[in-house]
């Protein structure tokens, strides 16, 4: 390994909603203790307004196998905030639900488009680069990957 | 309900996608000069004014509301502004029928309006919107989002790329017949197949363009409604429903449109719509959502969608059109768009829809949708029904 690709960085693109490599892949959600509801992004507090709301919210890591409900490929290039690479590149999006019964949306791994993308696939949670940043940093985030199960 | 509330006017500004020759608060003044026109009104009969207006980023200035009040007459006047995103237009047009309902006011002013043409990058300003942390850094937005539904609605009701090219198709030619539309242009399905796919399965020609212009919509009590206008226009029903999107209750559009028409409908007394209502005004930004909507509002099962688009079911021959106007694929000032509906389904009622016009309407329907899918969000539809009777 060079000195420079030692040097290169990962960092989460937000921290604490998903754990990060060498850990297992997996979207970090907050469930209450009352009324067992998940939220995510993570909560500090329950947001059901028919909870009592004192109860408390426990960290819990969702499963990493789930199914893609929809799905699309974004042909065009999204303006600021998101960093696009030039030249762009499509990319694949979707919605997958989860074990616990959460679906969330997020790209799916390079590589997938049309020709190969279709509702109700098995699909992995990865946690892979979103975009490298002005310090050189890989900076990433959950994906969603076809599973061959 | 309260008192009994009917449409008595309409006016509307020719749609572009930027009006270089006047203002703001011109494109008010022309829209509500029109709409008491169209009753032979005057200022003095209105009691009170409901402004819509979608996120004022988009029109390039703050607080726009406050630069059109009085082009709206809002002087001496009750005036408030409305905002639900792309829902603004009805959620006006609902807030001025609970004043006339209320019983407080006889006769109010629904005037929306969006000045798009003002904005470099329209997508910047609803990316910010759609949700700042989660979706837009990683490249979620509001056209994936529609794409997604869509690709999850091809699995569900069956339908292909060429059944969606076939609803732009006759948007786009209904659109010839409005002298209000934004975009007329030709388009046939080849066309629209081969556009570039901005998010697939959406091309360019499945996707509404952006616009200035506004909107106004003249609501009265029934007393005053039967005095003003030679065919008023009743609203029989109406409803209004938001949603969250949450994690884990992925009820989707389709849902939230069903669970608000059912709710009109009972209000209005529809229990077949295919055979009670003639012409529907729905909000349909993008072909794939207009073809869901003959399922969502009661007209077909969802089996039977790629049948109906199949035979022409919503074209102005068909046997209930679908916006006949062009509908939010032709024209879309944003915060005027879902009043846009109601204004178009209230000609159709009162038969001034000339070349657009749909033989023998005695009920119509127009629908508004709006908010923003991200994590957490609201979205808002609403749905009304209007007769003759
Ligand atoms: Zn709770």
């Amino acid at each position: 390994m060079s000195d420079q690709n030692a040097q290169k960085k990962q960092v989460p693109a937000i921290q604490g909603w998903f754990t990060m490599p060498p850990q297992e892949p997996h979207i970090i959600a907050s469930k209450c203790s009352l009324c067992k509801g998940y939220f995510f992004p993570p909560a500090q507090v329950c947001r059901n307004p028919n909870c009592k709301k004192d109860g408390a919210m426990e960290s819990v890591m969702l499963g990493n196998k789930g199914k893609l409900e929809a799905w699309s490929v974004n042909y065009f290039s999204p303006p600021p905030p998101y960093h696009a690479p030039d030249p762009f590149v499509p990319f694949g999006v979707g919605m997958v639900s989860l074990p616990e019964g959460i679906s969330i949306t997020g790209q799916i791994s390079s590589g997938y488009d049309e020709k190969n993308l279709e509702v109700g696939m098995d699909m992995d949670v990865v946690i892979e680069k979103l975009y490298e940043d002005s310090q050189g940093n890989d900076v990433m985030a959950w994906k969603f990957k076809p599973a061959h199960r | 309900m309260g008192q009994r509330v009917g449409i008595v006017a309409t006016g509307q500004t020719r749609y572009r996608s930027k009006r270089k020759d006047c203002s703001a608060p011109d494109m008010v003044y022309e829209a509500t000069s029109r709409a008491l026109a169209d009753a032979a009104l005057t200022l003095k009969d209105i009691d009170a004014i409901i402004f819509g207006l979608a996120p004022e980023a988009l029109d390039g200035i703050n607080s726009m509301d406050k630069w059109c009040a009085d082009a709206a007459g809002a002087r001496n006047k009750p005036f408030m502004r409305v905002h639900t995103g792309g829902a603004t237009g009805s959620s006006v047009a609902n807030a001025a029928v609970y004043h006339v309902a209320s019983g407080m006011f006889d006769t109010v002013l629904a005037v929306a309006m969006e000045r798009v043409g003002e904005t470099p990058d329209a997508q910047t300003i609803l990316n910010r919107i759609y949700d700042p942390v989660v979706a837009s850094d990683f490249g979620l937005n509001i056209i994936n989002h529609v794409a997604m539904e869509t690709s999850r609605g091809m699995e569900a009701y069956g339908f292909t790329e060429e059944h969606m090219a076939m609803i732009s198709v006759k948007n786009h030619l209904n659109a010839f017949n409005n002298p209000y539309a934004h975009l007329q242009i030709n388009v046939s399905v080849e066309d629209v197949l081969k556009s570039p796919v901005v998010c697939w399965p959406l091309k360019l020609l499945d996707c509404c363009p952006r616009s200035d212009g506004a909107c106004a919509v003249v609501f009265a009590s029934e007393k005053k409604a039967k005095r003003m206008a030679p065919v008023p226009v009743w609203v029989n029903g109406m409803a209004a429903l938001t949603d969250i999107t949450v994690p884990g209750e992925i009820r989707g559009g389709q849902e939230q449109i069903r669970l608000t028409a059912a709710r009109a409908y009972q209000m209005a007394g529809i229990d077949h719509p295919r055979e009670q209502i003639q012409v529907v005004e729905c909000y349909a930004p993008f072909s794939s959502l207009e073809l869901m909507y003959y399922e969502t509002l009661g007209f077909c099962e969802r089996k039977d969608v790629v049948k109906l688009v199949e035979s022409g079911f919503g074209a102005m021959d068909g046997e209930v059109p679908f916006v006949p106007s062009g509908g939010v694929m032709c024209t879309n000032p944003i915060g005027a768009t879902a009043l846009i509906r109601i204004a178009e389904a209230a000609i159709q009622v009162m038969g001034k829809g000339e070349k657009r016009q749909v033989p023998d309407v005695t009920n119509a329907l127009a629908t508004g949708y709006g908010g923003s899918p991200g994590p957490g969000s609201a979205s808002f539809v609403t749905v009304m029904v209007l007769g003759k009777k």
